[in-house]
């Protein structure tokens, strides 16, 4: 083995060597476009893998990178799904991607807001505290009626086209493009996020935040600051979701979303960016197979898989991959 | 006379209920280095961890440049000027050499040119994970991450422990170095006794969460003052 020796002297040098994009990185998103032209899947299908994928990467900053375990992710979601929802449907703001940012904006602040409180608790008392304020949203958002459509759902939600022009048809063959691009900038944040300085702090805290204090960082202010910029982008998700489906319901502050993007990113691997892709991919396509094969026991199936996946691929898929490409390189040498 | 870099007065300190440090007064001036030695389990570790905001104060004060601590933070105290090296060593596992040492920087003197010079081994594994590295790579990282704090004033907590004899040498000529060439208070507690009782000046014996020696070194060296204090000579 060769031990690569950095000459300089500016630790700037050395992170931006290690941020380099490697060839492999291209792949998703040649599939993605590939998808757009070859249909293997409907773009329907699509849209909703993209805007899963965006919610496990908003999580993946946090749990991932911050070792932050919530079962509360979809307050957020169902914060900017609302928020982009009611100014639309009460309003008449209907620009999408203003509306997109405004649902975003606000769930990053709600994200803040409790984050400050939230991240001085860890353990037990942080997973009861999350899930908490997941069910409080939700039962919020039911007594809030007039201006949610409470158990109903929201509706009246009508987006305008995309500067003017591209409109949400049914084949969602410009949103596929909207949400691919939305992806794409949030996962350029996430990367460029998780390589600086700060996001090599956030794995300190997260492998010992006794031993980061120590040393310096300030872990509560920057626990606080990736849980905001992970609630904006899971607010991304959410108001995407919104946009997309005109009509928002309970649902997206349930327990079962929350619960169901932890899933989506162990079973694709935590702390890797990537793992959120695969995860969403995965789940999505197999949730869809086994429910139309099998549409009275799809759950049982999905269920299945993950109990295969914790015992034999602790890492999550990309985990196992990774691991399978050392395997053969050790092999090789 | 100046003000003292750190001072503690009538210190008790411990963890939940339980009190491990009874009634401590400590002053050390700066660029002053103290050694301080014991027995296992007679709160050498606990007395870092209190200066460091890690255990509970329970009466007294702790002063660091005339600033109180009491309420200060751990990672303010780290800012202020305390630099910490863990018994443990504790470097993060996934993070490389190099990002080990970025985590911790502060503005001030200590590059992290200076502190590869320092420790040469660490810059030619700028790259390799911290749980790639050997028990003494790992020791000197610890020391190289507190040193990019700046510190005025060093805890190091048994840093020779665990590590074998030819390694133990070259990690003390570094401590000597630190301590000739920067001008840094250093509060060491070791185990090995000869090189705590060379390494400084003045030497701290503690006994039950007591100290019960504060004084020249040089005394201790005959065998048997050291036994009536320490009980064992190491």
């Amino acid at each position: 083995m060769t031990t690569k020796v950095y000459d300089a002297e500016n630790p700037v040098v050395f992170l931006r060597d290690r941020t380099r994009w490697h060839w492999a990185e291209a792949l998703p998103w040649i599939v993605a476009v590939a998808i757009f032209f070859l249909q293997p899947i409907t773009l329907n299908l699509g849209v909703q893998i993209l805007i899963t994928i965006i919610f496990a990467l908003s999580l993946d900053l946090i749990l991932g990178y911050g070792g932050v375990v919530t079962l509360g992710h979809a307050a957020y979601f169902g914060a900017g799904a609302y928020v982009t929802g009611m100014l639309s449907a009460h309003l008449g703001w209907n620009e999408p991607i203003s509306g997109l940012l405004a649902g975003a904006t606000v769930a990053g602040a709600f994200g803040f807001a409790t984050g400050w409180i939230l991240l001085r608790y860890h353990g037990l008392a942080l997973l009861m505290l999350t899930l908490a304020l997941g069910i409080m949203m939700a039962e919020l958002a039911n007594v809030t009626e007039v201006w949610t459509g409470g158990f109903d759902g929201l509706s009246g939600i009508v987006i305008d086209p995309i500067f003017g022009i591209f409109e949400n048809d049914l084949w969602r063959r410009n949103y596929y493009w909207y949400s691919l691009i939305a992806t794409f900038f949030v996962f350029l944040a996430c990367r460029r996020i998780v390589n600086s300085a700060f996001g090599r702090s956030l794995v300190g805290i997260r492998e010992n935040t006794e031993r980061m204090r120590a040393i310096g960082s300030p872990v509560h202010l920057r626990l606080v600051t990736i849980y905001t910029i992970s609630a904006f982008m899971a607010g991304i998700a959410g108001a995407l979701f919104a946009q997309v489906n005109a009509y928002v319901t309970l649902d997206v502050l349930s327990f079962a979303r929350s619960g169901t993007i932890l899933i989506v990113l162990v079973l694709g691997g935590t702390g890797r960016l990537y793992g959120a892709f695969v995860g969403a991919l995965v789940y999505i396509l197999v949730e869809d197979e086994l429910a139309k094969e099998y549409p009275a026991y799809w759950e049982l199936g999905l269920g299945f898989v993950l109990v295969l996946t914790a015992l034999f691929f602790r890492q999550g898929l990309l985990g196992a991959l990774e691991s399978f490409v050392r395997f053969c390189k050790r092999l090789k040498a | 006379m100046p003000d003292p870099l750190l001072q503690l007065e009538n210190v008790s300190a411990g963890y939940g209920e339980t009190i491990v440090l009874e009634n401590l007064n400590l002053t050390l001036s700066e660029g002053q280095c103290v050694s301080i030695i014991g027995r296992n389990g007679v709160g050498k570790s606990s007395l870092l961890a209190t200066i460091m905001g890690h255990a509970n104060l329970r009466d007294g004060s702790i002063r660091f440049e005339s600033k109180d601590l009491t309420r200060v933070a751990a990672y303010k105290r780290c800012r202020m000027g305390i630099g910490y090296v863990p018994q443990e060593r504790e470097v993060f596992p996934s993070l490389t050499v190099q990002e080990n040492i970025d985590v911790a920087r502060q503005s001030g003197d200590w590059s992290v040119e200076q502190v590869f010079d320092l420790f040469p081994n660490l810059a030619a594994r700028r790259s390799n994970r911290g749980n790639q590295l050997s028990g003494g790579e790992q020791q000197m990282l610890a020391i190289a991450r507190a040193l990019v704090g700046n510190p005025k004033l060093l805890l190091m907590d048994e840093p020779s422990e665990g590590l074998a004899p030819v390694i133990v040498e070259e990690l003390g000529e570094i401590i000597t170095r630190l301590r000739d060439e920067f001008n840094l208070a250093i509060l060491l507690v070791e185990q090995h006794v000869k090189f705590a009782l060379a390494f400084a000046e003045t030497t701290i014996v503690m006994d039950r969460g007591m100290i019960v020696y504060n004084g020249d070194s040089k005394a201790l060296r005959d065998e048997n003052t050291l036994n009536q204090y320490v009980g064992v000579v190491a």
